[in-house]
């Protein structure tokens, strides 16, 4: 309780123009607001970008925030839309297209679902990262960014829905074909780290 | 025969994100006991996610950063 009334006095001070007030609340949250930039971004320069421009917004735009939800909501909000609008401008396509061209209706069959047994245990940490990091970055950036909000930073579908501003059952279905397009796509990787063919 | 393939899915991973209440995970369950392939499935999709968490790493912010954020907003670090 101590800590909503401090926050909500901190809000309150930062809309009036106080720095204090403001760079406290950047510094309670730009740890949490960068994590969530890499993930996005995977890289430490765009991450950092994602930063400056998210609390740039919320200085010039804290007089509209209305505590409909929480700050570290709305921030979140934003930052993820940022990262969204610098992933779409980097790859420099129509969204909609690149979301339409992957045939996600062909990655649940079924008969290539099952997951051998032990196959994680044959590799080291760093291994399975890169094997993890290159099925993330092939994942297109709708799928990924629920993914990463719902299994990894553990947000629920209906907050992730509203950070997104999308609907629940968009965020189901996006996070179904992200499950099973990364699952397909591990496994994938796995067996090649597995092979030798990314030269272990 | 595709179409309550597709409900099963839409299911079986609404009930992997813990989205529906207890009985209709109590029902599925016992659907699930009935079909192999449906195993399979469940097991694979929620082994890819416990992987994913498990390789997944804590993202920090290097002080070179935070130093940066507070010149770029032109306020003093606390």
């Amino acid at each position: 309780m101590t800590e909503e009334i401090s926050e909500k006095t901190l809000i309150a001070l930062a809309q009036k123009g106080n720095k204090k007030a403001t760079s406290a609340l950047v510094n309670k949250y730009s740890p949490r607001i960068y994590a969530i930039a890499f993930r996005l971004m995977q890289n430490e320069e765009d991450a950092e970008d994602v930063l400056q421009e998210t609390f740039i917004i919320m200085i010039n735009k804290l007089d509209t925030f209305e505590g409909k939800s929480t700050l570290y909501t709305w921030l979140y909000r934003v930052a993820t839309n940022v990262a969204l609008g610098k992933l779409r401008k980097k790859k420099n396509v129509d969204d909609s297209v690149s979301y339409d061209k992957v045939e996600f209706e062909n990655l649940s069959t079924l008969d290539h679902a099952e997951w051998p047994d032990h196959l994680e245990e044959k590799f080291n940490t760093e291994e399975f990262r890169e094997c993890l990091n290159k099925a993330l970055e092939e994942l297109p950036d709708h799928y990924r960014t629920v993914f990463i909000l719902r299994d990894l930073e553990g947000h629920s579908t209906r907050n992730t829905a509203k950070i997104l501003d999308i609907s629940e059952a968009n965020v189901k279905v996006r996070l179904m074909r992200a499950r099973l397009y990364l699952r397909d796509q591990m496994l994938h990787h796995l067996k090649c780290i597995q092979r030798g063919e990314y030269g272990r | 025969m595709e179409d309550s393939i597709k409900k099963l899915t839409d299911l079986l991973n609404n009930k992997l994100g813990e989205d529906i209440d207890d009985s209709t995970v109590n029902d599925l369950a016992g659907l699930i006991k009935q079909c192999e392939d449906c195993i399979i499935n469940v097991d694979s999709v929620k082994h890819t996610i416990n992987l994913a968490r498990t390789g997944d790493f804590e993202v920090l912010i290097p002080q070179s950063v935070s130093k940066r954020l507070f010149e770029a907003l032109g306020l003093d670090e606390e």
